[in-house]
């Protein structure tokens, strides 16, 4: 969901309202709680947390969706596979609940792992954080986010203070 | 409002955990959700003025 966030962002060039930023976060918590389990062991509050975030992403997105809800509204952005991308995130949302319920209850195996394949995974998944946070900070710069923007204000702002 | 903050104190703890310290990783963890729960509710009452 994130990468392709990103690939949405940077490819064809529509910007995240900050509604679609709370629920990217949503998304990084859950991921956080998968990268505890990598590194640290399964344990339930891991579990516990991944829900929590998972039911606060999913108001972000359900909030999202009933502003837009009015017949005739043309929604937020650009949609893929006819649903927009609010509406998939509660989709993502509700399929990552279920997941994270269904690991719950699997036997708790050590699931800590150091082979290339988690490390790897691990690192992309820091780098995609490391990458929205670079992105939010030259979209928003340190102030509030546009409701509906359309370029890159914290860029802007950098270039005029540094004059390049 | 400082919308990158979540993303940041995430990454801090993402690095964190990498170096396997799980309870620092979990306190910012904790904050990260809680600044998302305050940045969701200023924007569902305050910034767009719609009540829920």
């Amino acid at each position: 969901m994130l990468s392709y966030a990103f690939v949405d962002q940077l490819y064809f060039g529509e910007l995240p309202c900050p509604l679609c930023l709370m629920q990217r976060i949503g998304f990084v918590i859950i991921g956080f709680t998968l990268v505890l389990n990598i590194r640290c062991g399964a344990h339930s509050s891991h579990y516990g947390w991944g829900i929590l975030g998972g039911l606060v992403g999913m108001m972000v997105s359900l909030r999202q969706v009933f502003l837009h809800i009015l017949p005739g509204d043309k929604g937020f952005g650009k949609t893929f596979l006819e649903l927009h991308f609010y509406t998939w995130a509660y989709v993502g949302y509700t399929g990552l609940l279920m997941g994270l319920a269904i690991l719950l209850m699997l036997p708790n195996r050590d699931v800590r792992s150091r082979s290339w394949f988690a490390n790897i995974l691990v690192i992309i998944f820091i780098l995609l954080v490391l990458g929205n946070l670079a992105s939010t900070l030259l979209e928003c710069g340190i102030g509030p986010c546009a409701d509906d923007p359309v370029k890159y204000e914290g860029w802007l702002w950098l270039r005029s203070y540094f004059g390049f | 409002m400082y919308m990158f903050l979540p993303f940041l104190t995430a990454f801090i703890g993402l690095v964190l955990v990498w170096f396997e310290k799980r309870l620092a990783g979990l306190i910012v963890l904790a904050i990260t959700l809680a600044t998302l729960l305050v940045w969701f509710r200023f924007h569902a009452t305050d910034h767009l003025n719609i009540s829920l």
